[in-house]
């Protein structure tokens, strides 16, 4: 048993027991936090399997030079610096979009290199934003005392011709550059984290990279526990903090204590499951797997996260929350309110506000936990209006739950219409912890207009 | 039985509390003022039609963990006035509401009481104070924190009359040496970026500026591109301007055109001015009190290592810090804590 | 898998208006199209109450009652229905359309609606997105195309080739369809097989489809009792 194992680079810890696997190389993940077994394929090709608490995927992302035949980052200039007929060497950044902290960092560490090794040269340094973080601000400052030249450049004057000739005007200024460019990368998600997330059942950023943007998954979490995103796996700004987030996320596989985050269990019927697998493609905690025994879905009580989406969507009914009992049907004025955006707004309310509007609370744990056929239910007597609160987009704890939460209401919606039942009294609201204000009034509203 | 001081009530503070605690350790919050959340407790949420990544809602997390958790003590309109003891049995003097006492047996102490805010020191910009068009980025924080979306037509956010311009200056207390802070304070461009997009969601008709020198990644995981300030419908204009004036109808702002070299100017109805991250001044009284190394800017760095010493450093304490990365570094002090604390319990 | 689609609620609401009955029975089928969840206990029960809210409103006092099976083309599994269908006047299936007849021949007395549409045999290709691949004509050409399906996967069932309209990879019927020979082409040319593409291929003997009516499976190792 590793305490953790990397995929992708390697980063040794005297106090972590590791081990590293080619994410190539890599077959089938399996576990949860504590406890996760990785089969892979060694050098031989011969089957392997390790076991580990903790995952870090920490994968490079790839590099991109923009417009082709200049200079790379990568490439050894000193030959071509040496024997140059030219008197100085460029370096363009942001060509296409402002470059992430890593890229300033790289550009301003490779213009203080020549600078230091090749001093007859001028460095001209392009940019239209430096990007400070990761103490680029020193850098920037000792580039500029040690002669480095830097000119800032807007969309509109600077070009780079096909026949590679840099063309820059501003004010009195107007130069044509040939030769020694060196072009900064644009960085985009490796090929091999497509592979990486469907393996261990991760989501993807809109742009190609593991995990999308989450507040709740910062620095380096992904929506499954004990799994970790580093650097370029993660995103462009992924490098900016690297140093940090790196010692967060050993100090934190050293130390996090591994409690349920839930204290009700979340059990398949095996004898109602038929292995759809919608409840694993659904679940962005990666917290369901197959039983091989029961030949059942089942789910991993430390890596659930309790948001429901699996009960709500399970199109055999075969999960519930063991020991809970049907709900009682309610009448009236409803409210469900998810319990990481509207409650705690609710509860900072007040008892008075709470008192005087009188209305019947349901906390669930996440939008995503409704159910069409409970919804219905309370609509079926045409007086019943319900009021269903959920997060904002993209900062939902359970990664899309506001997202599904809406997809049940706008389908139920749609289904009353069609039946002439009055679509208007499902209403759908998002909003966050902090807008007890904005909820207070809203409610009030809500309440007025139904009665 | 010992326990674990931390000195600060803020976001750094309480995270570390919160960790520590859950490990099953006593702590003790020693609060200056009447509550805990510190700074973070004046923002209100930067969500548009989606979530702007400001990071308030683990904020709230984390105090709704303090109030439930069992293991933390807070005092309240404290001050820390002595110091003294050996590693690991610290002795702290300090004074709640006028009244001298000490707490003892204090194995380790954190330190997290955060920054100055730019526009609390004496010096700034000076026509900044004598336009109520013209305000501080935490003085239009106060109007959107209060927001309400309503249904009849009544301004969302209250600002005492409706601009149909607003232009955001960034870099104030930062990047500038008479400012005394040569450094980027990293959290303005994302923020005031954040600020910028609210307005545009409630206000589609205002046209938006913003007087930038770099922009800055937005935060721990959100980068800021010219497209997405293009797509949010957010000008920038890459300068510092020169002259602010005023007249009655609406401030003019003078401005040197970087590609021309030629002057320009920008009329517009309000000025909202970032605020650069500042050494809180008690951080001289903690460098000479628990002695630990000040930096040219006045934030904490340790001498000797933390762990050996007991003294560990939390947040914006040592330098600017967004509350994703105040949040990570103090849960990483407290994994710290626990490894020193686990070392020395093994007998290493 | 047989994916199938329930059907708009408005036309089974119009479909059970035009049958006279107090007691009704939502048959779900356990297979298949819970996988395409259209049919299975979820559904039942949701749609179940959406009926339910309907008949209220139209003042129709309607008792529902539910049941699912595993699958709905077994006489086995239907015997288990026997007494709630007896008790009922109308059984609503939301089995595919080998449900809902093989309940109707199962109770020749009650009259038997169909709650979805059956639509094509495919695989699951996303979440909630299921995606045709195989029309069962009955005689697979599969080794022929190495593995993707010029008949199921091509808008036109080209057998020799793409038709010309293919953009990008995209089908010029609907450009959310992936172009079938695009894949055969890109599929072969992984396997090194290009002579597929290069080569004729025979017009297709469609009497295995449904040219010759009704088809029957016998399975001469195990017929009859």
């Amino acid at each position: 048993m590793y305490d953790v194992v990397f995929i992708g680079n390697d980063i040794k810890s005297p106090s972590l027991s590791s081990f590293q696997i080619n994410p190539a190389q890599l077959l089938t993940a399996r576990g949860e936090i504590g406890n996760f077994y990785l089969k892979y394929k060694d050098d031989k090709e011969d089957l392997n399997e390790v076991e580990t608490r903790a995952v870090v995927i920490n994968i490079e992302a790839e590099k991109e030079t923009p417009a082709t035949g200049l200079l790379s980052f990568e490439r050894n200039l000193d030959n071509i610096l040496r024997n140059t007929r030219k008197d100085y060497i460029v370096i363009v950044q942001d060509y296409n979009e402002l470059a992430p902290a890593i890229v300033s960092k790289e550009g301003l560490e490779k213009a203080i290199d020549i600078r230091k090794r090749f001093p007859d040269l001028n460095v001209y340094y392009f940019y239209r934003s430096m990007r400070f973080i990761d103490n680029n601000d020193r850098r920037f400052e000792q580039a500029r005392k040690m002669g480095i030249v830097f000119l800032k450049y807007e969309r509109d004057n600077l070009k780079i011709t096909d026949s590679r000739e840099l063309i820059y005007n501003r004010e009195d200024i107007n130069l044509k550059l040939k030769d020694n460019i060196i072009m900064a990368p644009e960085l985009k998600p490796a090929a091999v984290l497509d592979r990486v997330a469907r393996i261990f059942n991760l989501r993807k950023s809109e742009k190609g990279y593991l995990q999308p943007e989450n507040i709740y998954l910062q620095p380096t979490l992904s929506g499954k526990r004990g799994v970790y995103v580093l650097g370029g796996a993660r995103g462009t700004t992924g490098y900016s903090n690297l140093t940090d987030e790196v010692e967060f996320t050993l100090n934190e596989i050293r130390n996090k204590t591994i409690d349920p985050v839930i204290e009700q269990e979340r059990v398949v019927d095996d004898q109602k499951c038929i292995l759809c697998y919608n409840c694993y493609r659904i679940c962005n905690h990666g917290a369901i797997e197959r039983d091989e025994v029961l030949d059942a879905m089942k789910i991993n009580y430390l890596a659930c996260q309790g948001c429901n989406a699996c009960i709500a969507r399970c199109p055999a009914g075969a999960i519930s929350i063991a020991g809970s009992e049907d709900k009682k049907q309610s009448k009236g004025l409803k409210v469900m309110m998810c319990e990481n955006s509207a409650q705690p707004a609710w509860k900072k309310a007040g008892n008075k506000v709470r008192t005087a509007l009188n209305l019947e609370i349901e906390e669930i744990p996440c939008a995503c936990s409704i159910k069409k056929e409970d919804l219905f239910n309370h609509l079926s007597n045409p007086e019943n209006r319900l009021l269903i609160l959920g997060c904002f987009e993209e900062s939902c704890k359970h990664i899309n739950g506001d997202k599904r939460g809406q997809q049940v209401v706008d389908e139920v919606k749609a289904t009353l219409e069609k039946l002439d039942l009055n679509p208007e009294r499902l209403t759908f609201k998002r909003l966050s912890p902090r807008m007890t204000a904005d909820l207070e009034y809203f409610l009030s509203a809500w309440k007025e207009d139904s009665l | 039985m010992s326990k674990i001081a931390i000195v600060g009530g803020g976001i750094a503070g309480l995270t570390a509390a919160v960790e520590l605690a859950a490990a099953g350790n006593r702590v003790l919050i020693i609060e200056k003022g009447s509550e805990i959340g510190g700074n973070v407790e004046s923002y209100g949420c930067k969500a548009v039609d989606i979530c702007t990544k400001c990071n308030l809602c683990l904020v709230d997390d984390i105090i709704n963990d303090v109030s439930s958790s069992k293991n933390i003590e807070i005092l309240y309109r404290t001050s820390i006035n002595d110091f003294r003891g050996k590693t690991g049995d610290y002795t702290l003097g300090i004074e709640t509401d006028g009244e001298l006492y000490s707490v003892d047996n204090l194995e380790y102490i954190v330190l997290a009481t955060g920054f100055t805010k730019w526009s609390e020191l004496e010096t700034g910009t000076p026509e900044a104070f004598k336009d109520n068009r013209i305000l501080w980025a935490s003085e239009l924080e106060e109007s959107i924190k209060n927001r309400i979306d309503r249904e009849n037509g009544q301004d969302v956010i209250d600002l005492g009359y409706s601009p149909e311009s607003v232009v955001f200056i960034q870099c104030n207390g930062s990047r500038n040496m008479q400012e005394k802070a040569r450094y980027c304070s990293r959290i303005c461009c994302g923020y005031n970026y954040r600020m910028a997009r609210v307005l545009k969601h409630y206000y589609p008709e205002v046209d938006i500026n913003m007087f930038y020198m770099d922009i800055q990644e937005g935060g721990f995981i959100q980068d800021i591109s010219f497209s997405d300030l293009a797509e949010n419908d957010i000008g920038c204009i890459n300068c510092k301007p020169v002259r602010i004036e005023k007249n009655d109808n609406n401030l003019i702002l003078h401005y040197e055109n970087q590609l021309t070299g030629k002057t320009e100017s920008i009329a517009t109805d309000l000025i909202v001015l970032s605020e650069g991250v500042h050494a809180n001044e008690v951080n001289e009284k903690w460098a000479d009190l628990f002695n630990l190394q000040i930096d040219d800017y006045g934030f904490l760095m340790p001498i000797e290592s933390e762990e050996q010493t007991g003294i560990f450093l939390a947040g914006t304490v040592k330098g600017p810090k967004d509350i994703a990365g105040t949040i990570s570094d103090s849960k990483n002090i407290a994994y710290r804590i626990k490894n020193a604390r686990n070392l020395s319990k093994s007998g290493g | 898998m047989i994916v199938g689609e329930q059907k708009n609620i408005d036309e089974i609401a119009a479909m059970l208006e035009k049958e006279d009955f107090d007691n009704l029975l939502i048959t779900g089928c356990g297979t298949c199209v819970t996988v395409s969840m259209a049919g299975g206990e979820r559904e039942v029960n949701a749609l179940a109450e959406i009926l339910q809210a309907y008949f209220a409103s139209k003042n129709k006092n309607v008792k529902i009652q539910k049941a699912t099976v595993k699958r709905q083309c077994d006489f086995e599994f239907l015997d288990d229905l026997e007494n709630e269908v007896d008790s009922t006047g109308l059984v609503l299936s939301l089995g595919c359309g080998v449900g809902v007849q093989h309940l109707a021949e199962r109770f020749p007395d009650k009259v038997v609606l169909p709650g979805l549409n059956t639509s094509f045999y495919g695989a699951v290709t996303n979440t909630g997105e299921l995606a045709e691949r195989c029309i069962g004509c009955g005689n697979c050409v599969l080794d022929e195309y190495h593995g993707v399906c010029p008949i199921a996967r091509c808008s036109k069932s080209l057998l020799n080739g793409p038709c010309g309209g293919s953009q990008d990879g995209k089908c010029e019927v609907d450009p959310e369809i992936d172009c079938g020979w695009q894949l055969i082409y890109d599929r072969v040319k992984r396997l090194n097989k290009l002579e597929v593409v290069t080569g004729y291929h025979e017009p297709k003997d469609w009497q295995t489809y449904r040219d010759g009516g009704p088809r029957k499976h016998v399975n001469k190792e195990y017929f009859g009792n």
